[in-house]
């Protein structure tokens, strides 16, 4: 999801947010993986009902 | 609350009633309302259950009393904006206004989606104006209880029930077209040169051979389809935006949209079934090119704004606000 490898149309718009500036962030070094990784762990979680047809999707479970 | 716009004298007596809310209208009413718990910014144009209007009678006001477990409101300069979303609670919503052409909003444009703590809370908002005639020489104004400024923004922090959690969306009737591929060298809301399929390039002078120049540039942030649209300055032969570009970001020229956008926005709407739209705006530029002008939307009441907050600043966006159940 982080590096844009699953190609993924999002459909919460934080979620997709998100995702765009850790990109930009991992690149110019302002963001690690892990801290990309978590940051999106703890939105999911927050937003569950908003993205879970998302995860499904990629994941295949819930 | 009833969904309708209101009268100064029943928004003054809201305010009385110690009710907390948001206020879009003519500034000749802002400036009349008593000191309370209230932000508000002007914004003659709004959308009422008879359509859009421009007026100088009415106000759009948002009740959020009994969504607020507790509540705070700030103002902000270009110096301390970045500080919105770190004042926030920890479960809460950021409803901020900002000025049109101030140095506040220009601050926000820029380095808003590199804010600390964005995107952990919804921060969401719009763009104060004026009458578009006058729009250059009537200041736009925010107003944080009776105080008024010019040159600040001004946020209300609202902390949500433990059990409550709010979601922002956005409809936008734009899509990326399949022509060229835009990019800039620096961020920011006036460019001369960009870089046209990797080819240095005068951009004021590719648009104006353009025939579709009402068409703003559209980047896609991981499927988000985020508008920023164009000016020409001819004077300066340059382009300007009404939202900054990014230069690590990837622009192309919108399709064309032949669209009813009334029945687009109503299709769009009920992806959130029964999920109620706790609040909404919409871009100005919508209510022109749509000719949203006496054209209801049906089950909707709010403001056409001068631009859009989605935690960072949109344009040619409708921005709505959802308040759901948190997941356990």
């Amino acid at each position: 999801m982080i590096t844009g490898e699953i190609s993924h149309q999002y459909s919460n718009f934080v979620l997709q947010l998100l995702l765009s500036q850790a990109r930009k962030d991992i690149i110019k070094k302002r963001m690690s993986m892990d801290e990309a990784v978590d940051k999106i762990y703890d939105l999911c979680s927050k937003y569950a009902f908003a993205v879970k047809n998302d995860v499904i999707e990629i994941f295949k479970t819930w | 609350m009833e969904n309708k716009l209101y009268t100064q004298a029943e928004t003054a007596a809201l305010i009385k009633q110690g009710k907390l809310l948001i206020i879009a209208g003519a500034e000749v009413l802002l400036a009349g309302l008593p000191d309370g718990y209230w932000i508000g910014g002007s914004n003659p144009y709004l959308l009422g259950k008879d359509g859009g209007m421009y007026s100088e009678e009415l106000l759009y006001v948002k009740d959020l009393t009994n969504l607020a477990a507790d509540y705070n409101m700030c103002a902000y300069d270009s110096t301390d904006i970045g500080n919105i979303t770190t004042d926030a609670f920890e479960n809460s919503l950021i409803i901020a206004i900002l000025p049109a052409h101030s140095k506040v909003l220009e601050e926000f444009a820029i380095r808003s989606p590199e804010f600390e703590n964005q995107f952990i809370n919804p921060l969401l908002g719009w763009i104060s104006g004026s009458k578009f005639e006058e729009m250059g020489y009537a200041l736009p104004t925010t107003y944080l209880g009776s105080r008024k400024f010019t040159d600040k923004g001004v946020a209300l922090h609202i902390k949500l029930p433990a059990n409550k959690v709010g979601r922002i969306e956005i409809i936008n009737p734009y899509e990326q077209g399949n022509g060229d591929e835009v990019t800039f060298e620096q961020d920011g809301f006036s460019i001369s040169d960009c870089f046209v399929n990797g080819v240095r390039t005068n951009f004021y002078n590719y648009m104006h051979k353009r025939d579709d120049l009402f068409l703003p540039l559209v980047a896609d942030y991981a499927g988000a389809k985020i508008n920023v649209a164009v000016m020409m300055d001819d004077q300066n032969k340059r382009v300007k935006f009404f939202a900054p570009v990014f230069r690590d970001t990837l622009y192309k020229i919108a399709k064309p949209v032949q669209t009813d956008y009334i029945h687009f926005l109503s299709d769009k709407l009920q992806r959130e079934g029964k999920s109620r739209i706790e609040y909404s705006y919409s871009c100005l530029y919508n209510y022109f090119n749509f000719a949203l002008e006496k054209k209801p939307i049906p089950g909707l009441v709010g403001t056409f704004t001068f631009g859009e907050i989605g935690y960072q600043l949109l344009n040619v966006t409708f921005v709505y606000l959802v308040i759901q159940d948190r997941l356990s």
